[in-house]
C-alpha cells in the first residue's frame, strides 16, 4: 500500500505559483519519471512529497494517509539529493547505518545510553586508580606520587581524546563484560542487524571495500552509490530521486542508469523519479509525467507519450534532437487537403481526416528528425530538393540540417554514418504515418483535442 | 611483537606526554624553592619572594636538585625510547610520517623544553657552587664538597651531558621531516618532467621566451616600489621595535637595562628572568602559576559558555523562518555597537547584590559577565558558519527520521566544528587579555588575579627610584603574549576561514 496521490495540489512561494492545480496518482509499485525543463516546479513538487517544503493548497496522500501536516521524519519515504547530501563526517558505513539508527527500539536506545556510561564510569575508575597508585608512591617518597598521578591524568587525557581506536577498544571492552544485560544486549543485537542489513545493501550496491572510506575519498559514481544505498536501506514505502545523475560525467551517466534500473527492478518500490533529461525519463520510467511551468501536461507510458503527444510541448521536449515545428495553413483542392506555408507545400495523406475540420486555419506541423528520409526519385510527390546546412555525423547516427526556402531549418536523423558534404543538393520525404498537427492558438495536437471534444 | 609495534603510536605517546610532563613538573617542583633562596642569598631585589624559603636548608635544597635530576634523566630516557620507536616505524613502514605528525610535534616540544631544562640544571649547579657564605658557615661550594664529594662529581660530569641530550631527539626528527620534504619535493618534480616528456620542444621554447622576461620584470617592480619599501621599513621600526626591546631587556640582567647595555650573557638572562617569573611566589600569593591557571579557567570557561549560550540562537537565526528575524538579529548586532564599558557600572551593582564579589565566588561571577558578553558576537559568528553549510544535509537527515535536535547534535555541530573553534579561539583570546572587567571585580594583590592583573606585581613600589622590574617585566609580558602568537600561527588556516564565514562581525 504505497500509493502516492497529489489532489490539487498548489504550492505558492510569495506571489509565484510554483506549482499550480497538480493533479497525479503513482501507483503502487510504480517507476514514475517526473521530466520538465529547468525551473518548472518538478523538484518542489518532490520536496513537498518529502515533507521539506509546505503544501499552499490542496492534499498529497501515501497510501490512504493524507501527509500534509506529517513531519519529513514520520512519513516513511527515502530521498536521493541531487548532490548526494551525503554526512561529510562520517564514514561511508555509518551514513548507511545513519537512518537504521533512527528506527531502533526504545529498549536499544537506553542501552546505548548504558554503554556510554558504563564507558564514563571506566575512564573514572581509571583516574581514580591513578590517584590511588599516586598516593601509594607518595608514601614511599612525598611529591613524587602527585607528580606522577598529574603526568598520568594528562597523558590518559590526552590519548582518550587523540585516539579514537582506543575509546573503541574500551567501549568494546565494556560491551563485552554488560552483555548479559537485558538492554545492553538489545543495543548489541540492533547493532548487528544494522550491520548486516548494511553488508547486504553494500553488496548490491557494489561498495564493500569503501565502506571504512569518507565519502571525500570516493569517487563521483561510488559517492551516487552510497547516497542510493542510504535511501533504500531503510526500506521505504517511497523512494524519490531528485536528478541524482546530472552531477555525474556522461559516460558514468548511463552505466549508472543501467545501474539504477537493475536496482529499481529488484526493490520494486514505489518510486518517483525528477529528471530534467528526457533519455533517462525514457529508459526508467513505466510513466512518464511531463510539466511545464508548474502546470502537469502529459501522464503516460513512453511509447505512448512519444508517438501521441499531447501538445507541441510534449512533443518537443520528447526525443532527441527534438522535433520540427513548422507554420502553416490547411487548405483544400481536388478533393485532398494541403499543407501551405511559405516554406513548403505538403500533401496530407488520407489518414489526417479529421483536419477536414480545420479548411483555412492556422495549424502547426511537426515531424521528428528521425521520420524525414532520404529519397532518390525527384518526382514523386511531397518530395523536396533542399541542401544541406550542416552536416554532423556522431557514429551511429547522422544529424543533418537542411535548408528550406525562406530560412526555415530542420533537422534529420539519417541512421549510420553517412557521408554527406554541406551544401549538397538532396532529396527528402516524411513519414506519411508519423506527422503531427498542432491547432496554433492553444498548440494542443489535433487528435487530443478531439478527444477532448468527444468527451465534453 | 608485531602486535605491540603496530600500536607503538599509542603507546609512545603515552610515555612521550608523561615524559614531558615529568620532566617538567619535577622542575617546577625543585626551582620554586631552588630560585627563592638564591635570589635572596645573593642579595637580589626580587622583594616580593615568599620568606618561607629563606629559612629552607640547603640540604633540603641539594635534596630536591638530585630529585630533579631523576625527573629529567627519566624524562629524556623516555624520549629516548620514542626516538627509536620513530625509527623503527619511519625504517619499517614509511607511511609513519603522514599517520602521526601530533607525535612528531610534540616530540619537537619536548626536546626543546628539555634543553632549557638542561641549560637551568647546569645553571643551578653552578649557582649553588658560587654561593656565598650565608649565616656565618660556609660557601655553597664547600658545603657541596663536604657532604657530596661522590654526588657532585656526577653532578659536574652529567651537566654538560644536560645540555647535548636533549639535542638528539630535535636533530633525528628535524633529519626526518627535512628528508621527507625533499623526497616530497622530488616526486613533485618528477611528476613533473613525466607530464612535460611528451613535449621536449615547448618546454624548450617556455624556457627561452617567459622565464628570462619574468625576471627581468620583477626586478624591474622591485626598483620601482623602493620609495614604498622605505616607508614600510620606518612603519616597521615603530611597530617592531617596542617588542625588540621588550625581548631583549628579557634576557637582560638589570645592571644591563639600566645602563643601557647589550645582553651580556642572555642564555643565562633568559633562563633566569623567566623561570622566575614563572616559578615564584609573591607574599600575596598572585603568583604566576597560579594565575596562569585562573587566566585558563576564564579563558576557556568563557569560550565554552559563550558558545553553548548563543550557538543554538544562531542556529535558528540562520536556519528558521520566524516574525520579526531581521529586527532581532538587529538587535543583537546592535549590543555590540556601544562600548562594552557602559555596562561596567550595572554590572558591579548586579554582582554585589547576587553576591557574586565575594572572594570564593568572584572568579564564576567574573566569568559570567564575561560569557555573556560574548554571546552577541559568538551569534553573529556562528550564524554566518551555519549559513555556508548546505541545507541538502539536514533535509537527508530530517527524511532519514530524525527530529531538528538531533539533526542539529549529530549533524551540524560536527559539521560546524572548524567554525566553532575559530570561535572558541577569538573568545578565549578576548577573555585572556581583558582588563578593565577583571581589574574592576576581581582586583590586585589577590590570589584570584587573572594573568593581565599581574604587571602589578613587577612594580616596586617601596622604592620611588627605581619603580619597575623590568627585568622580569618583559619576560611577563611576552610569557602572556605567547598562547596568543601560538593561537594564531597554528590556528591561522582555521582563522581566517572562520571570520570570513562569519562575514562582518
Amino acid at each position: 500500500m504505497a500509493r502516492v496521490v497529489y489532489e490539487n495540489v498548489t504550492k505558492r512561494f510569495g506571489n509565484f505559483e510554483a506549482v499550480k492545480n497538480f493533479n497525479l496518482e503513482v501507483y503502487d509499485h510504480e517507476f514514475l519519471c517526473l521530466v520538465g525543463p529547468s525551473g518548472c516546479g518538478k523538484t518542489t513538487t518532490l520536496r513537498m512529497l518529502a515533507g521539506l517544503d509546505e503544501v499552499s493548497e490542496g492534499t498529497i496522500k501515501i497510501g490512504d494517509e493524507i501527509v500534509n501536516e506529517v513531519p519529513a521524519m514520520d512519513r516513511g519515504i527515502a530521498m536521493v539529493f541531487q548532490s548526494y547530501a551525503l554526512y561529510p563526517h562520517y564514514n561511508v558505513y555509518d551514513n548507511l547505518a545513519f537512518g537504521l539508527r533512527a528506527q531502533r527500539q526504545k529498549s536499544a536506545r537506553s542501552g546505548r545510553i548504558i554503554v556510554l556510561l558504563l564507558n564514563l564510569l571506566f575512564y573514572a575508575l581509571i583516574i581514580a586508580g591513578l590517584y590511588g597508585i599516586g598516593q601509594i608512591i607518595n608514601l614511599i617518597s612525598s611529591g613524587l606520587g602527585d607528580t606522577i598521578f598529574i603526568a598520568g591524568l594528562i597523558s590518559f587525557l590526552a590519548t582518550i581524546v587523540l585516539y579514537s581506536d582506543v575509546r573503541k577498544s574500551i567501549r568494546k571492552l565494556m560491551i563485552s563484560l554488560f552483555k548479559r544485560n537485558r538492554l545492553v544486549k538489545s543495543y548489541i543485537d540492533s547493532e548487528n542487524e544494522i550491520e548486516e542489513k548494511v553488508n547486504s545493501i553494500a553488496k548490491l550496491l557494489e561498495i564493500e571495500q569503501q565502506l571504512r572510506k569518507k565519502p571525500r575519498q570516493l569517487s563521483g559514481g561510488q559517492r551516487q552509490r552510497v547516497a542510493l544505498g542510504r535511501a533504500i536501506i531503510r526500506n521505504p514505502k517511497v523512494f524519490l530521486l531528485d536528478e541524482p545523475l546530472s552531477n555525474l560525467d556522461a559516460k558514468l551517466r548511463v552505466q549508472m542508469r543501467a545501474e539504477l534500473q537493475r536496482i529499481s527492478q529488484k526493490l520494486g518500490v514505489t518510486s518517483i523519479y525528477v529528471t530534467h533529461d528526457q533519455i533517462e525519463a525514457m529508459t526508467l520510467g513505466h510513466r512518464i509525467a511531463i510539466i511545464d511551468k508548474g502546470v502537469l501536461q502529459q501522464v503516460g507510458e513512453p511509447e505512448a507519450v512519444y508517438l501521441k503527444p499531447i501538445n507541441k510541448f510534449v512533443a518537443g521536449f520528447i526525443g532527441s534532437p527534438s522535433m520540427n515545428f513548422l507554420n502553416g495553413k490547411i487548405s483544400k483542392r481536388d478533393n485532398s487537403l494541403y499543407f501551405e506555408s511559405e516554406t513548403l507545400n505538403y500533401e496530407i495523406p488520407e489518414r489526417y481526416s479529421n483536419l477536414n475540420n480545420y479548411i483555412d486555419q492556422d495549424v502547426i506541423i511537426g515531424i521528428r528528425p528521425e521520420h524525414i528520409y532520404l529519397n532518390s526519385n525527384k518526382d514523386e510527390k511531397n518530395c523536396y530538393s533542399v541542401k544541406i546546412g550542416v552536416a554532423e555525423p556522431i557514429g551511429s547516427d547522422t544529424f543533418i540540417y537542411i535548408d528550406f526556402p525562406n530560412q526555415a531549418t530542420m533537422i534529420v536523423k539519417l541512421e549510420g554514418l553517412q557521408r554527406l558534404r554541406v551544401d549538397q543538393e538532396i532529396n527528402v520525404i516524411f513519414d506519411e504515418n508519423q506527422i503531427h498537427f498542432f491547432e496554433k492558438e492553444s498548440e494542443l495536437h489535433i487528435d487530443s483535442l478531439e478527444n477532448i471534444n468527444a468527451e465534453r | 611483537m608485531r602486535r605491540i609495534f603496530r600500536n607503538l603510536d599509542y603507546i609512545s605517546i603515552i610515555l612521550l606526554i608523561f615524559g614531558f610532563l615529568l620532566s617538567i613538573i619535577g622542575f617546577w617542583n625543585l626551582e620554586t624553592i631552588l630560585w627563592n633562596r638564591i635570589k635572596y642569598t645573593t642579595g637580589s631585589q626580587w622583594e616580593n619572594a615568599n620568606p618561607i624559603y629563606l629559612n629552607t636548608p640547603l640540604s633540603q635544597l641539594v635534596e630536591l636538585l638530585n630529585n630533579n635530576i631523576i625527573f629529567y634523566i627519566l624524562g629524556n630516557f623516555i624520549v629516548l625510547i620514542i626516538i627509536i620507536t620513530v625509527i623503527y616505524q619511519y625504517l619499517f613502514k614509511k607511511s609513519w610520517y603522514n599517520t602521526s605528525k601530533i607525535l612528531l610535534f610534540l616530540l619537537l616540544l619536548c626536546s626543546f623544553f628539555n634543553v632549557i631544562i638542561g641549560f637551568w640544571q647546569r645553571e643551578s649547579i653552578n649557582v649553588i657552587e658560587n654561593l656565598p657564605a650565608y649565616g656565618g658557615t660556609i660557601s655553597g661550594y664547600e658545603w657541596i664538597r663536604i657532604n657530596l664529594n661522590i654526588q657532585s662529581t656526577i653532578l659536574e660530569l652529567f651537566s654538560f651531558l644536560f645540555i647535548i641530550l636533549p639535542f638528539i631527539p630535535i636533530i633525528i626528527t628535524m633529519y626526518i621531516i627535512i628528508k621527507h620534504r625533499i623526497l616530497a619535493r622530488r616526486n613533485e618534480e618528477s611528476l613533473d618532467i613525466e607530464v612535460m616528456n611528451g613535449g621536449e620542444i615547448v618546454l624548450n621554447r617556455k624556457d627561452n621566451n617567459t622565464k628570462k622576461p619574468l625576471k627581468k620584470s620583477s626586478e624591474e617592480k622591485f626598483v620601482r616600489n623602493i620609495p614604498l619599501y622605505i616607508i614600510l621599513v620606518i612603519y616597521l621600526i615603530f611597530t617592531i621595535f617596542p617588542v625588540f626591546l621588550t625581548a631583549i631587556a628579557s634576557v637582560s640582567t638589570p645592571y644591563e637595562i639600566n645602563n643601557a647595555l647589550p645582553p651580556s650573557n642572555p642564555i643565562r638572562s633568559l633562563i633566569l628572568n623567566y623561570s622566575s617569573v614563572m616559578f615564584s611566589i609573591s607574599v600575596d600569593e598572585s603568583s604566576f602559576i597560579n594565575s596562569l591557571g585562573n587566566s585558563l579557567f576564564i579563558g576557556f570557561g568563557t569560550s565554552l559558555l559563550g558558545l553553548a549560550l548563543s550557538v543554538t540562537s544562531a542556529y535558528a537565526l540562520a536556519r528558521s523562518k520566524f516574525r520579526g528575524k531581521t529586527i532581532l538579529t538587529f538587535i543583537i548586532l546592535a549590543t555590540q555597537m556601544f562600548p562594552g564599558i557602559i555596562l561596567l557600572i550595572p554590572q558591579y551593582v548586579i554582582m554585589s547584590q547576587l553576591g557574586l564579589l565575594e572572594d570564593n565566588v568572584v572568579l564564576i561571577g567574573y566569568l559570567f559577565v564575561m560569557a555573556t558578553g560574548s554571546t552577541a558576537y559568538v551569534t553573529w559568528m556562528m550564524k554566518g558558519y551555519f549559513e555556508t553549510i548546505p541545507t541538502d544535509i539536514e533535509e537527508a537527515a530530517y527524511i532519514d527520521g530524525y527530529g531538528k535536535l538531533s539533526t542539529f547534535i549529530r549533524i551540524v555541530l560536527p559539521l560546524a566544528k572548524s567554525g566553532m573553534v575559530a570561535v572558541m579561539v577569538f573568545t578565549f583570546l578576548s577573555a585572556w587579555q581583558e582588563f578593565v572587567l577583571a581589574r574592576t571585580f576581581i582586583g590586585i594583590g589577590n590570589p584570584r588575579a587573572t594573568l593581565p592583573l599581574l604587571f602589578y606585581n613587577y612594580q616596586n613600589l617601596n622604592a620611588p627610584d627605581n619603580p619597575t622590574f623590568y627585568e622580569l617585566l618583559s619576560p611577563y609580558s611576552i610569557l602572556v603574549a605567547t598562547p596568543v602568537v601560538v593561537f594564531y600561527l597554528v590556528l591561522q588556516r582555521q582563522l581566517t576561514s572562520g571570520a570570513l564565514a562569519g562575514g562582518i562581525k
